[in-house]
């Protein structure tokens, strides 16, 4: 499971930046909300940077009146389309893994009769 | 304690220890995590956090250890994957053939690796082109600074001749004296500070008669400099100091006062030679401080002008 966490994080971190620009712990506590995303908060850092060098996210400072400069995050037109490749592909990938660990009964028995055929 | 998150000793520990393991990733890599973990911590918690608070976030966080091996390069899932979004990727169709052969053999292995050696080559070039290095801009000086001791501040006095500002305080003789300031790196390559150039590098206030004694220091990333503050409370100053392209990084110059002043004289400047490497060439910048940083006499001591050792 570890590593399916880490494998679909960045595709998650996409999806929240594609709604909008976050900053650093903005994103691990939207990500921490979904339960079971993040093993732990430090990690989302090192991925950003990845993706950031896979320029499919930026970075950029903003002063916000009253409050701290922050490493704001946002998505680019790279990480868009990685993210729509992302989500055409996990649907299929998600049933296709789905139909093989919670097999319906009915089809497997069909696919067996069909070998014999 | 000015009562910041980085304050709390659980946080300094924390942070050192985070310093331990991010000693195997690129200096640049490992600078720009620690900010992004300092940035964490600030945000995450309030000024005076109880160590409950604190440990909490910090376990959450992770191990320096954990954060150090994912961030190292082969912590991606995939080898076709940076991104750690390889997922939905068909890695088996992405992982090369298993060889059978010994691939010195084959007609495309050569192709190839002439094609690395070519890539390298521009590479290399493009990086190392002494022209980039040499016009690059100088590190600039910006409006941030100020005296580093207290003491200093509570006596400084500034005046203005010509619109040029100057900020004086009375020496203290034999004492650690110091002011630093915001320095910018407007440059695409890396700058790094080696230390004062050779000669005229310091006024002669900051040096005294034995040569300089002084500390030149450049901070390591951390959020209070980068937002142009002037509390530096966990901040480390460290030479040399590397500054990335297009990044703030404040430079301290401390020294002991041994030079010998008498009543009414000052001694000071408002620029400063540094030795700086950038690209692969290493070159002496000489900055202008913003403003002069002078010390006024009378020295005293064994540095007041009537003693022996200032005679």
């Amino acid at each position: 499971m570890t590593e399916l966490r880490r494998g679909v994080l960045g595709p998650c971190v996409l999806a929240l930046l594609a709604v909008r620009p976050r900053f650093g712990l903005e994103l691990v506590r939207d990500l921490a909300a979904a339960d079971g995303l993040l093993t732990s908060d430090g990690t989302v850092y090192p991925l950003l940077n990845r993706l950031r060098d896979a320029r499919l996210v930026t970075s950029e400072w903003r002063d916000q009146e009253g409050e701290r400069a922050r490493r704001y995050y946002s998505i680019t037109p790279a990480g868009r389309e990685s993210l729509a490749e992302f989500r055409a592909g996990w649907a299929q990938f998600a049933a296709t893994v789905g139909s093989v660990l919670s097999p319906d009964p009915d089809s497997v028995g069909t696919a067996r009769k069909g070998r014999g055929q | 304690m000015s009562g910041t998150a980085l304050d709390n000793p659980l946080v300094r520990e924390y942070l050192r220890t985070l310093d331990t393991a991010f000693a195997r990733l690129p200096a640049w890599q490992a600078s720009e995590l620690r900010e992004q973990i300092t940035a964490h911590i600030t945000d995450s918690l309030p000024h005076e956090a109880a160590d409950e608070q604190v440990a909490a976030v910090l376990a959450r966080l992770g191990s320096p250890a954990e954060l150090a091996a994912e961030a190292a390069p082969d912590a991606n899932a995939g080898a076709n994957d940076k991104a750690g979004l390889g997922v939905w990727r068909d890695d088996a169709a992405a992982r090369p053939p298993r060889q059978t052969r010994r691939p010195w053999r084959n007609w495309w292995f050569w192709v190839t690796a002439a094609a690395v050696v070519a890539v390298v080559a521009v590479l290399v070039v493009v990086e190392t082109k002494p022209d980039a290095a040499e016009t690059a801009p100088a590190l600039t000086a910006g409006g941030a600074g100020g005296w580093w001791y207290r003491q200093d501040r509570a006596r400084e006095v500034d005046t203005t001749a010509d619109g040029a500002i100057q900020s004086t305080v009375p020496i203290r003789s034999g004492q650690w004296q110091g002011f630093f300031v915001d320095l910018f790196n407007r440059s695409d390559l890396t700058q790094t500070v080696l230390g004062p150039a050779v000669g005229n590098s310091l006024p002669s206030a900051f040096v005294g008669s034995g040569g300089f004694h002084g500390i030149i220091g450049v901070s390591t990333p951390n959020r209070e400099v980068d937002i142009g503050s002037d509390v530096f409370t966990g901040v480390r100053f460290v030479l040399p100091g590397v500054i990335p392209p297009h990044q703030l990084r404040a430079m301290r110059v401390m020294w002991r006062s041994t030079t010998c002043l008498g009543p009414g004289t000052e001694q000071g400047s408002d620029e400063i030679a540094l030795r700086v490497r950038v690209g692969s060439i290493i070159r002496t910048e000489v900055i202008w401080l913003t403003q002069g940083w002078y010390v006024a006499g009378p020295s005293t001591g064994k540095y007041a002008v009537s003693a022996p050792n200032c005679q």
